[in-house]
């Protein structure tokens, strides 16, 4: 990537040359600000989401996620800050945004008295699509060709959910915002919309899909960023993301960690500190408030913005040396737990297992044994082999929580906004 | 092609003449027609009252028609008959088109918003103007389908005779007009509201009155006035327009009064009406001020027109009553535009100026976009110069009458221009000082209302404590804009200098008033606008460092190395350009 030689002096070719620059981020986020009455509802949120990514956008009630996502979608000015669509601004240029997104709020309604056919074909002619083949392509598409007929009010939730996301790609935008599209829909139909997001996806659409649901996320977001009181406290892919809590828990356990009083705090730090920044930019300045000194979300400094830069130019270099040095966190025990599932009896399995190395506890509940443990995957590896070797079956290996649900129960506080 | 109709969209006018341009506009709505519009269609296609509530309503009709005329017809001759079925088939239908019309339209703009479907239309990218076009055309539909149904029975009276065929026609064409009017205001109501039953209970409160005040003023109160300009239209009859068109002879008053006045009466408000749903249904964000004001600079000339004409048309004395209701009457318009532009925002947003620059805006448009100091200048500038033509008119028509009408005349119009420039002034500090419109809207009625009440309960009390033959209690209600009225008491009978003194300071107070007001206002909104560009340009200068950094990154040049270069390049660019440039 680097054309500087050795001596770290750019030769004059770097100017005149310069490496091939990744591809830019589909959706671009940049030290947005809003408010409301008194009340800041977004502070310095930054993140990128990058070109065929599914970007889950987390973060409890209140939090501010439809707030970024009016402002995504045109609906809402913001105060300070800039977001980019495809590379052009929301707020200088909305009409050539609306042109190259599709949303889908919230809650949305669909109009009653009309079939599904005649609903697409309304929009179509409102977004001016030129062919008539597009509302059939759509509607094969999304799976409606067998019901194109029948009125929209005698629709179940998610087939009306399923029209909607038809709707949005009449005129087959680069980028689908979608607020909490599977609120309110039963398993089958929230496994429906998963799959036809992973289908969009496969059509190279950019998806920013905002969720409750953490193991629905998990199952299709590439990457995510999670929003609490209007501040961004983690952003990037999910795995990356991770491996940054795990190294921290892995320095905790073995010392390497300067402890820290605040143990809340310096998870957070964790997750989006020096070690967890990937950025081009060697620093990322802060945007200024516009209405006031940013206070610390949660009583520490706020780290630079963060950044999420999955996209497809490949995963950007760290910047450790540029970045302040800060002391890395400890955080308490990383307690997690696995449900294992035996052949024969599971007092045995409980047996072989209780009073192990970074064992906490052992139950068994309705014939599944329950283990709590310090560390990570490995242990749960340890643990079946140490099982297996002792002649005991294991059909079953279940951890507590998913990776989503672990990130975000370690980087949110759970405060009422 | 339209997906909805099939139908290909004509693609250019054949030529740049007038005659292509207008046949391609129409090929464009007939094969391009407004998708709103068609959707609506098909969805009142499939509600099956519709047809039910037509076909009773018209039954209904038909059976109160027969009836009337069965019991009419047994003392009274066959043309006595049928005037009275015209009046009494015409008032009903237009009591229908003037109730169903809003409520009809009032549940099209707030349903989208209450169904959440709302922000789907619009990030179609339709233009608010053509989502008001395709719900406007969707209810006038719907009402014109009542008008059409009833027409068989509408035709009845013309069998009787008494009334004409053409007086038959023209009573259908004006209710056409109204539903216009009706259509447009229900629709104006329903963009503002969030809520369903919110837009039709407002609709209806507002309705109902409009409606009665509406038909007993241009209806019965008109008549009157008609049949003394033209004999042959009969008086005391609600709908005696379409009668006036058959029986007034050709001459000026006909041009003026039945052919420019209506139209004004129907185009205006429609015209209002239809800007004030665009913006309604514009982003807060967005320019949602131009087209009010482009109707603004319209209307207060022509409304000017409206006012002088009445001075000339009476003669003596009446001069005076025709300046005073003139300048009434326009003092009535323009304080409800400065409610009006109280919905304006401190200043243009980032997305106007940024379209504005891109464009190329002149001043003129600029001026005529969104920001408080700007309404507050159209209004102020357009409400003074009006009121100032109708007072200059009126005095030159005034000529040769006694001083004292004159005088009369001319503290009229100090008073209105004073208290005018407060309004002005208050209305444009409270907008200035107020986050909501809505806030600021409310607190200059109550002023108003206080300022208008107030003084007279006060100048009663005092009256009651002080001699009670005296008029110098009176003084104390010098701040109320009635208190002129005591000025003109004062002037004619040639009694109380002190109250006429009296009024003459309050005059002298409001107009210092309202130009502190707006002097206070234009500086906080400065203020704010500053402090605003100023946050704006901090944060472009941070988002433009942060992509020079990037850059940098992405050519892999370290920032100190850069910074260097940065330095060196200027340095070199300082050294090349010392000889060429000035020795300062």
């Amino acid at each position: 990537m680097s054309d500087l030689p050795d001596d770290g002096v750019p030769a004059v070719s770097v100017l005149a040359d310069p490496a091939p620059l990744p591809e830019p981020p589909t959706i671009r986020v940049r030290h947005l600000w809003h408010r409301f009455g008194n009340i800041d509802v977004l502070r310095d949120v930054t993140f990128d989401v990058g070109p065929g990514e599914i970007f889950g956008f987390i973060g409890p009630n209140g939090a501010g996620k439809t707030t970024t996502i009016r402002v995504m979608a045109t609906l809402l000015e913001p105060m300070a800050g800039r977001v980019e669509i495809d590379g052009i601004d929301v707020t200088i240029n909305p009409h050539e945004v609306r042109r190259r997104i599709g949303y889908m709020p919230d809650h949305a309604g669909v109009y009653d008295r009309i079939t599904v056919r005649e609903y697409l074909e309304f929009f179509a002619d409102a977004f001016s699509v030129p062919s008539i083949g597009i509302v059939d392509a759509v509607l094969e598409l999304t799976d409606l060709c067998k019901i194109q007929d029948r009125i929209v009010a005698t629709m179940s939730k998610g087939m009306k959910q399923r029209l909607q996301l038809g709707r949005i790609l009449l005129h087959d935008p680069k980028v689908l915002i979608l607020d909490e599209p599977a609120s309110d829909l039963d398993p089958r139909a929230r496994i429906e919309i998963r799959d036809l997001l992973l289908e969009l996806r496969g059509l190279g659409k950019t998806i920013f899909l905002s969720s409750h649901i953490l193991t629905e996320l998990s199952d299709v977001c590439t990457s995510i960023g999670i929003l609490e009181r209007g501040r961004l406290v983690v952003a990037g892919p999910i795995g990356e993301i991770s491996d940054r809590l795990e190294a921290i828990r892995a320095a905790q356990s073995t010392g390497h960690a300067q402890p820290q009083p605040q143990v809340q705090r310096s998870r957070r730090h964790a997750a989006h500190g020096p070690q967890g920044q990937h950025h081009h930019a060697p620093q990322q300045q802060r945007a200024p408030s516009p209405y006031q000194p940013a206070p610390a979300a949660f009583g520490a400094p706020p780290g630079p913005g963060v950044r999420a830069e999955g996209y497809a130019g490949g995963v950007p270099g760290h910047a450790p040396a540029e970045a302040a040095p800060q002391p890395v966190p400890t955080s308490g025990a990383s307690r997690r737990t696995v449900k294992l599932r035996v052949l024969g009896n599971p007092e045995s399995a409980a047996y072989l297992v209780r009073g192990g190395p970074g064992i906490l506890e052992v139950q068994i509940l309705g014939g599944v044994v329950h283990i709590g443990y310090l560390g990570n995957d490995m242990k749960i590896a340890e643990i079946v082999q140490h099982l297996v070797r002792n002649q005991i079956g294991v059909v079953g290996v279940e951890p507590d929580r998913n990776e989503l649900e672990r990130i975000f129960l370690e980087v949110t506080r759970g405060d009422a906004p | 092609m339209s997906a909805q109709t099939g139908s290909m969209p004509p693609s250019g006018p054949a030529s740049s003449r007038l005659v292509d341009r207008a046949r391609f506009r129409v090929d464009r709505l007939r094969n391009q027609p407004n998708p709103i519009w068609i959707r609506e269609l098909r969805q009142a296609a499939r509600l099956v009252r519709t047809p039910v509530i037509l076909s009773v309503a018209c039954v209904l009709m038909t059976l109160l028609i027969a009836s009337i005329g069965g019991i009419v017809s047994v003392d009274q001759s066959p043309a006595t008959t049928g005037v009275v079925l015209f009046q009494v088939f015409f008032s009903l239908a237009y009591f229908v088109v003037t109730v169903v019309g809003p409520a009809v339209a009032a549940n099209s703009i707030a349903s989208e918003r209450e169904g959440r479907t709302w922000e789907a239309v619009i990030l179609t990218g339709l233009s608010p103007g053509t989502i008001a076009r395709g719900k406007f055309l969707a209810a006038f539909t719907s009402i014109g389908m009542y008008v059409v149904m009833l027409a068989p029975v509408g035709a009845l009276p013309f069998l009787f005779g008494g009334v004409t065929a053409m007086e038959t026609i023209v009573a259908f064409a004006f209710l056409f007009l109204i539903a216009l009017l009706s259509v447009a205001f229900g629709l104006a109501i329903s963009s503002k509201m969030e809520s369903l039953r919110a837009a039709i209970f407002v609709t209806l409160m507002l309705t109902f009155p409009i409606t009665i005040i509406a038909f007993s003023a241009f209806g019965w109160g008109l008549s009157y006035a008609a049949h003394h300009a033209w004999p042959g239209v009969p008086q005391d009859l609600p709908i005696w327009l379409p009668t006036a068109y058959e029986r007034a002879p050709l001459d000026v008053s006909y041009i003026v009064f039945l052919l420019v006045l209506p139209v004004t009466a129907v185009v205006l408000p429609a015209w209002f009406l239809y800007e004030a749903t665009i913006a309604n249904l514009t982003s807060m964000t967005d320019d949602r001020s131009t087209g009010l004001k482009r109707w603004f600079l319209v209307a207060a000339p022509v409304l000017t027109i409206a006012a002088v004409v009445p001075i000339f048309a009476v003669t003596g004395s009446d001069r005076l009553t025709a300046v005073a209701s003139g300048l009434s009457a326009l003092l009535f318009f323009f304080s409800l535009c400065v409610f009006l532009f109280q919905g304006d925002p401190i200043g243009p947003s980032r997305r106007v100026t940024a379209h504005w620059d891109e464009v190329r805006a002149g001043p003129l448009r600029r001026f005529l976009g969104p920001g408080v100091i700007r309404s507050a200048f159209l209004v102020l500038g357009g409400g003074v110069s009006s009121l100032v033509v109708v007072a200059a008119v009126g005095a030159i028509a005034m000529r040769g009458l006694p001083a004292e009408t004159q005088l009369s005349a001319l503290v009229f119009f100090g008073y209105a221009v004073g208290f005018y420039i407060f309004l002005t002034g208050l209305g444009t500090f409270l907008r200035a000082r107020t986050s909501s419109s809505m806030v600021s809207r409310v607190l200059l009625f109550t002023i108003l209302f206080t300022i208008a009440g107030g003084p007279w309960i006060v100048a009663a009390i005092a009256g009651l404590i002080i001699d009670s033959s005296s008029n110098e209690a009176f003084i104390i209600a010098a701040p109320s804009p009635f208190y002129v009225f005591v000025m003109i008491d004062a002037i004619r009978h040639t009694r109380g200098e002190s109250l006429v003194f009296a009024g003459f300071v309050a005059i002298f107070v409001w107009a210092c008033l309202g130009l502190l007001f707006l002097v206070f206002a234009r500086s906080r909104c400065a203020r704010i606008i500053a402090e605003h560009e100023v946050m704006l340009a901090e944060t472009e200068r941070i988002l433009d460092a942060e992509d020079a950094a990037e850059a940098r990154a992405a050519a892999g040049i370290p920032p100190e190395v850069k910074a260097e270069q940065a330095a060196t390049a200027a340095a070199d660019t300082v050294a090349a350009e010392a000889p060429a440039g000035a020795t300062s």
